[in-house]
């Protein structure tokens, strides 16, 4: 059996436009790979492609060696794949809580439509009223996990910024997935909180035993957080290898910095 | 007396319509301007199976429901599986409506342009009232479980939702079923009122009258749109005195309700004897 996650020869083009070209990647179960490069590099197409958000124009996505190309992306989810966006997304009328409810519900069938519409008389007792109460429970345990319980019950676009990105967070871990895909979670933070994310994301990959894709441009959060990079540029893989042997490729720092830089 | 009864059981009808919608526009987000059509489809269908079958009213009054509902499949199924942007679907729920318009002006079973006349009054004001308890209690039941949840977690956004693990088509094709049967169902009830049909009632002025009424009511709200249906019936004809006049205080009743409580009377909230949801406090400050 081939590697968690196998992606051979994806590639993806808009009309002209090569976004992704024949990149081939293997991730093992319970490792974290950074995804970085330039911007317009094709990361979170990458991204887009492995949560069927568009579909490959060519190659295979491999889960556990099982083909995720051309699925929708509610049935990649059920497959145990989550993400979290690069600018947020989240149920912004909704409380934090009912977020994560909103997720849990992907797992947790509490109830089927007939009772919910016809066995839910107001002020008694119901299969809906106590299935809703655990989802309402259980949702309270993620929200720990990323330390935002006292939150529970704001409305989630009245949360500073860095607890939307946890909530956020938070909402991706209740689908329980097995691959985990973190679109720039430490953008717009400081250098303090972006570490802080870094050991919060470390613990709970651990604590959980998730492989993690990571885009991110805070380079020492990658480089603390990922066991392997992948570095991309102009939609091909450039680089490949552990945060030291990436940190001294050539091509690497060709890329990022043009020629003729000398390391300090 | 009686015709003040007469309004309220207007008003009570287009509320069972619009709470129907508000399902539809308020909580999953999708704006139509077809929704006549499937009062029309009720309304049809009622005065057929009555006049035409013999059926009893308490029959055919669900019967009306339910061949709207399966009505709106006809559009709902390739609009909401093409996954339609939000505005090209009202477009397409627009030529719906008057599709069916004038198909029921050609068929004969529905007598044309002329329409069907001398139906029983069956719309009591008891029976009218009752159909819209039931029709809240259903609609509450629904939004407050977890399939409303999924429908309003696409409103909120569509892309989250769908990588969520909500999948759009079969949660926006519920929705349209139920509104479509709430509309059916008001329509069922506006024949055995008026106790006369012509398609020319069921017209697009009808479809943005429930539109209009779920929006000034509280886009995710279900008793916002019951207010405004009671208000949108009532206003007009306080102002019978002014003659024509009335019609520019609706419209101005309509611009000033959007100028100055955008969110609608309601916005996200319901009439509730509990504390407003928005203003409690959480537990731990």
């Amino acid at each position: 059996m081939a590697d968690f996650l196998d992606i051979r020869g994806l590639t993806k083009h808009f009309g002209g436009i090569l976004a992704v070209e024949d990149l081939s990647l293997s991730v093992a179960q319970g490792t974290v790979l950074g995804i970085i490069g330039p911007n317009g590099a094709g990361k979170t197409t990458v991204f887009n492609l492995i949560t069927g958000v568009y579909p490959p124009s060519e190659g295979e996505l491999l889960l556990e060696g099982q083909s995720l190309a051309g699925l929708p992306p509610h049935t990649i989810v059920q497959r145990g794949v989550a993400r979290t966006f690069q600018n947020i997304r989240l149920f912004r009328n909704l409380t934090v809580r009912q977020n994560i409810v909103t997720a849990l519900d992907l797992r947790q069938k509490p109830y089927s439509l007939a009772q919910a519409l016809l066995c839910n008389p107001p002020f008694v007792e119901s299969p809906v009223k106590a299935g809703e109460r655990a989802l309402r429970e259980r949702a309270m345990t993620y929200l720990e996990l990323v330390g935002i319980e006292a939150q529970a019950d704001r409305r989630a676009d009245n949360l500073p910024y860095g607890l939307q990105r946890k909530l956020e967070l938070a909402r991706a871990l209740a689908l329980e997935p097995k691959l985990l895909l973190l679109d720039e979670p430490a953008a717009g933070m400081n250098p303090d909180e972006s570490m802080e994310l870094c050991a919060l994301i470390r613990s709970i990959q651990r604590q959980l035993s998730l492989t993690v894709l990571v885009i991110e441009h805070h380079m020492d959060l990658v480089m603390e957080l990922c066991d392997r990079l992948c570095v991309l540029s102009f939609g091909k893989k450039l680089a490949e290898g552990t945060p030291a042997e990436i940190q001294s490729d050539p091509a690497v720092l060709k890329a990022y910095l043009g020629e003729g830089w000398v390391r300090a | 007396m009686t015709y003040l009864k007469g309004i309220a059981i207007l008003a009570m009808i287009n509320a069972i319509s619009a709470v129907g919608l508000a399902v539809f526009t308020g909580f999953t987000g999708m704006m139509s301007l077809g929704h006549a059509a499937f009062m029309a489809v009720g309304a049809y269908t009622c005065a057929i199976a009555t006049k035409t079958f013999g059926l009893p009213f308490l029959l055919a009054l669900p019967l009306a429901g339910l061949v709207a509902g399966l009505s709106s499949l006809l559009i709902g199924i390739p609009t909401l599986r093409a996954n339609l942007r939000s505005d090209y679907f009202t477009i397409a729920t627009l030529g719906f409506g008057e599709a069916m318009r004038v198909l029921l002006e050609n068929l004969t079973i529905t007598n044309g342009a002329r329409g069907m006349a001398g139906l029983k009054n069956h719309s009591t004001f008891g029976v009218t009232l009752a159909v819209l308890v039931l029709v809240i209690f259903f609609a509450k039941n629904f939004v407050f479980s977890r399939y409303g949840r999924m429908a309003i977690a696409i409103r909120e956004d569509p892309v989250a939702a769908e990588l969520s693990g909500i999948g759009l088509f079969p949660v926006r094709l519920r929705s349209m079923f139920f509104s479509a049967v709430c509309a059916g169902i008001g329509g069922a009830l506006m024949a055995h009122h008026i106790r006369f049909i012509q398609p020319s009632m069921f017209t697009g002025v009808q479809s943005t009258l429930l539109t209009a009424t779920v929006v000034a009511g509280g886009m995710g709200s279900l008793t916002g749109p019951v207010l405004a249906a009671f208000l949108f019936a009532f206003v007009p004809e306080l102002l019978r005195v002014a003659d024509m006049w009335r019609l520019v205080a609706y419209g101005a009743l309509l611009v000033a309700i959007i100028v100055l409580r955008p969110q609608g009377l309601m916005g996200y909230r319901e009439l509730s004897l509990r504390r407003p949801s928005g203003r409690r406090r959480a537990p731990n400050g």
